[in-house]
Formats: structure tokens, C-alpha cells, sequence
């Protein structure tokens, strides 16, 4: 039945001549976002509105609950930050999103290794000097750029146990595997940006974002909102239809 | 006069319940859930004869469907087209492929028209054809004149007769709806009875009957394209139409119309793709 209502659907609304009072669409899509070999799921809430005669605003919720309890699983005993000398592993993490701001919590082990060149190029991991259980804490947020949203730390704390902490306060050591850890965590979140993709159907609505950041779901669930517009034209609509037809979810041409 | 006024109140009726679409809402819906799995895809069926112009446009789409008409399967096809005519605006050109309904109109409209104790009106369709933008209806009405018994049923017939009617009519556009008008019109009564009811002026209360019949169906059957309930906010505006002639004498219609589209058509578009399941993009 629903191929014949097409038809009266596009009748009306091609016919109706009157300025329509708001409107609004909300459309629930299953996303991915790539990371490395394989993806996340999350789900993309999109909200269309006409917001001027020839301008639709486009609100995207991108629902990340789904990634948030999967991704402290894959991250455990994964090693953040691996060289010659110090490797820094993760042991714990939760993160969750406050407001508008995404609070990070972990447990990380420190350790220290001797570390010899062996030539110009090459290192020499040697011996174990010592092991330390740190405390990391930070808060992440999120940055528009190129239409895609960036995960980006603001800053880390880390906090070791007091019997530790002057031992490593000796070395400065804190400060240093805290540098390491921002500028490896950075590498990894510029490497996966959120770009939401707009099903097939609807790509001629492809938006410009201009506005974008964290957003709490429920308790604590972490969420990312972009906020931006397209311009439309009568085409829209046939651009639109013609993915339909193409996919043979409605009637073809004669 | 009197004749041609029998004869528009024949086609008045036979057209109104020719044209899909034409009916009470109530009907309108049962006639679209009868036919929820008769939808078929467009197929390589026959195209011949309908001029492609009649649905020119970027996007075109052909929707074929059965609807029970009087509990009998006619088969419409739809041809439609849509083109942007201006940064605002879309035309949206139909073309309905009405020989199906056409060669079961006979069958469909064959029947009482009243059965009061009053007088029982007879129609008798044989032939509908098209000839150019105009439609040409043979056939017959038989009207009996009777005396109400106290059981308010027919009693003492005290008169009756036969009129063969041919009919040509022009559909035309009136704000949303399509209109029929008569344009020329043919009436003999039959035989000895015919000659002297004419005789009498008593054809005369024939038409009259037959024209306010008529009338009361036309009155309780717009003729206007049919709308989901999620749209009936919509009041669609066709600009021209009328019926054309799919060589030879195949019956179609032919609809024009164009509108201002803004985002918020758009949106609504949307919306309504949603509402009928087309338009999903989570499990």
C-alpha cells in the first residue's frame, strides 16, 4: 500500500501552496565510527526543521552510550604510550559526559626502563627501574572542524600514591610521561573524528555545521550535538526521490 | 432542452463514479486497504499511446493499483512527473491511464440509480469512449413511475419508459476538484411509449428525476484526488486537466499542477516518507 500512498504523499505536498506552519522531522539512523580496523556503532539522531523559506536546520545528536561500554573493555592493558624507556599502560577507564563537558577517569601503570642507543637510529630497551600506580583524571571536549567533531583533552592529572610521589617528583618524571600521555591520546583522537553521514537517501541535505560539543544523555551518557543548516531548493525533493527510486523503495519511472 | 438535460444528468453520474478518488473518505480508505497487496511495481506493461509529455519531468514514476469498484477489480495506472519550474516552485504534471476502468465501466455502472416506491430509475451503460479531451457515454435510462402502497413499497406503475442516451462530456479544473460539463448530447425515447411520453412532456419528469438523483450523488461525491489522513491539512490546487484520448479511444486524464515548495514542503515530505516506512535508517 504504501507504494500507491507515495503518490497522493507527493501530491500534497508538491500542491500545497501555503506556507506551512513549523515543521520538523526526526529521523533515527545506525552510524559507525571508523576506528583503525574496525567500528564503532552509535546512533544518530537527526532532527530536520525549516527554519527559513529555503533553509532546513539540521540538529544531529550523535548517541555514543553504545561506545562508552565498549570502549574501556577494548582500551584495558593497552598501552598508551610505548617506547624505549617508559610505557604507560591502561588498567581502568571510565568516562562519562557532566553537562557539557566528558569527565575521564583511569588507573594507568608507569614503568620506567633503562634505555640504551645502539645507534643513531635505534634504542635499546633495558631493564625495569621501577613501576608506579597512577591516578588519571581529565576532561575531554569537543571541537568542530572540517564538519566532523574532534575529541580533544583539555587537560590531565595525574596523581600517584603519596609513598611513590617523592620518588617520582625526584625524577619529574610525572610531568613528563603526563606530556607523553596528551600528545599520544591527541594523536589517537585526531585520528578519529566523528563526521556523521547522512543515509543515501537524504544526502542532498547535507548540512554545515556551525556549531557543536558534548551533550549529556540521560545520567552521565555521553553524547555529541552539531548543530548546522542546508539550503533547499524544489530539487531537494527530487534529488530525494530519486535515491528512492534508485533503491526501489518506491515505484520506478515509466 | 429537456433531453439533453436527461443526458447530463446520466454522465454527471456515470463520470463522477468513474474517476478514482471520487467518493466519501470512508470509502476512499476502504478502497485502499482492498487493494494493500495489489500494488505492483512498475513493469514493462503497455505504454503505447500516452504521449510522455503528459508527465514530463526530472523525476517520474509509475504506479500501477487495482481498486474494487462495486466489488469489481479495475486496474488504474498512474504516470507522474516533477520539475522545477522556478528556485521556488515545482510542476508536477499526472497522466491516469483509465482503460481499465474504461472497459469495466459497463459492468459497474449498470444498475439502479433509485428504488424508492416512488419511481425506480434504471441506468444501462453499454459504451464509454474517448474521443480527443472529450469522453462520449452510450446508453440507456429506464424510469418507472409507481404509487406508494401502505408498506411504502412500489405499487400501481402509471408510467414508464426508455430513453437511449449519447452523451459527449469535457472534464474541466475548478480549484482542486475536476469538474464535468456537458458539451453536446443525443436523446430518443424508445418506441410508442417513448413518442407519446414526448407527446406529453412527460420525458420531462424522467430528467428531472434523473437529474436530482443525480445531483444528490454528485453533492455526496466530490470528485477530488484523495488524500492520506496525515494530509488532509493539504488542499492540492491543480492548474488544468482535463480527460484525454489514448489512441484510439482509450480513456485517460490529464492533471497540471505547480506549487511553491519551501523547506518547510520539504520537511512535510519528509515526514510523510517517514510515516509510510520508506524512510528508515535504524533496525
Amino acid at each position: 500500500m504504501r507504494h500507491w500512498l507515495i503518490f497522493p504523499v507527493l501530491m500534497a505536498a508538491v500542491l500545497d501552496a501555503r506556507a506551512p506552519s513549523a515543521q520538523q522531522v526526526d529521523f533515527v539512523v545506525d552510524a559507525t565510527l571508523p576506528v583503525r580496523d574496525t567500528e564503532l556503532p552509535y546512533t544518530l539522531d537527526l532532527n530536520l526543521a525549516a527554519v527559513a523559506p529555503t533553509r532546513i536546520g539540521v540538529g544531529a545528536l550523535l548517541d555514543l552510550r553504545e561506545i562508552q561500554k565498549t570502549v574501556p573493555e577494548r582500551l584495558a592493558d593497552n598501552a598508551i604510550v610505548d617506547n624505549c624507556g617508559l610505557q604507560v599502560r591502561l588498567d581502568d577507564l571510565s568516562f562519562g559526559a557532566q553537562g557539557d563537558a566528558i569527565d575521564l577517569d583511569g588507573d594507568v601503570t608507569i614503568t620506567i626502563f633503562e634505555c640504551s642507543r645502539t645507534s643513531e637510529r635505534n634504542f635499546q630497551r633495558g631493564e625495569q627501574k621501577k613501576a608506579i600506580l597512577a591516578n588519571m583524571s581529565t576532561e575531554a571536549t569537543v571541537e568542530l572542524r572540517d564538519n566532523c567533531a574532534y575529541f580533544k583533552l583539555i587537560d590531565l592529572t595525574l596523581t600517584a600514591p603519596e609513598e611513590q610521589r617523592e620518588q617520582l617528583l625526584d625524577d619529574d618524571t610525572l610531568d613528563s610521561v603526563k606530556e607523553l600521555m596528551l600528545a599520544a591520546v591527541d594523536l589517537v583522537l585526531n585520528d578519529t573524528p566523528l563526521c556523521p553521514k547522512l543515509p543515501a537517501e537524504l544526502a542532498s541535505l547535507d548540512p554545515v555545521y556551525d556549531n557543536g560539543g558534548p551533550k549529556e544523555i540521560g545520567e552521565g551518557g555521553l553524547g555529541v550535538f552539531l548543530e548546522g543548516s542546508v539550503d533547499v531548493s524544489p530539487s531537494t525533493i527530487l534529488d530525494i526521490l530519486t535515491v528512492l527510486q534508485r533503491q526501489e523503495l518506491i515505484p520506478g519511472p515509466p | 432542452m429537456g433531453s439533453s438535460r436527461l443526458n447530463k444528468g446520466l454522465l454527471i453520474c456515470v463520470l463522477v463514479a468513474m474517476l478514482p478518488g471520487c467518493g466519501s473518505k470512508a470509502e476512499d480508505q476502504k478502497a485502499l486497504d482492498a487493494e494493500t497487496n495489489a500494488v505492483t511495481k512498475s513493469n514493462s506493461s503497455v505504454t503505447t499511446g500516452i504521449d510522455p509529455a503528459t508527465y514530463a519531468g526530472r523525476f517520474q514514476i509509475k504506479l500501477t493499483k487495482e481498486v474494487p469498484l462495486r466489488n469489481i477489480p479495475v486496474p488504474f495506472t498512474v504516470y507522474g512527473g516533477l520539475e522545477e519550474s522556478s528556485p521556488t516552485r515545482l510542476r508536477l504534471k499526472a497522466f491516469m491511464d483509465l482503460r481499465g476502468l474504461q472497459e469495466k465501466a459497463p459492468q459497474i455502472l449498470t444498475g439502479p440509480l433509485e428504488e424508492s416506491c416512488k419511481r425506480q430509475i434504471y441506468l444501462e451503460i453499454r459504451d464509454v469512449t474517448a474521443i480527443g479531451d472529450t469522453v462520449k457515454v452510450e446508453g440507456s435510462a429506464r424510469a418507472q413511475f409507481t404509487r406508494c402502497n401502505r408498506r411504502e413499497e412500489p405499487g400501481f406503475r402509471y408510467f414508464g419508459a426508455t430513453v437511449d442516451a449519447v452523451a459527449v462530456a469535457k472534464a474541466e479544473v475548478k480549484g482542486q476538484c475536476l469538474t464535468f460539463s456537458i458539451e453536446s448530447a443525443d436523446l430518443s425515447p424508445r418506441g410508442f411509449i417513448g413518442a407519446v411520453s414526448n407527446l406529453f412532456g412527460l420525458t420531462n419528469r424522467i430528467n428531472d428525476a434523473v437529474l436530482e438523483k443525480g445531483g444528490e450523488f454528485l453533492a455526496a461525491h466530490p470528485v477530488c484526488p484523495p488524500l492520506p489522513d496525515e494530509f488532509s491539512v493539504l488542499e492540492p490546487v491543480y492548474e488544468s486537466g482535463g480527460t484525454r484520448e489514448i489512441a484510439p479511444g482509450g480513456m485517460g486524464a490529464a492533471v497540471v499542477g505547480s506549487a511553491d515548495v519551501s523547506a518547510g514542503t520539504i520537511v512535510k515530505v519528509l515526514g510523510g516518507l517517514k510515516e509510510l516506512g520508506v524512510l528508515e535508517f535504524a533496525e
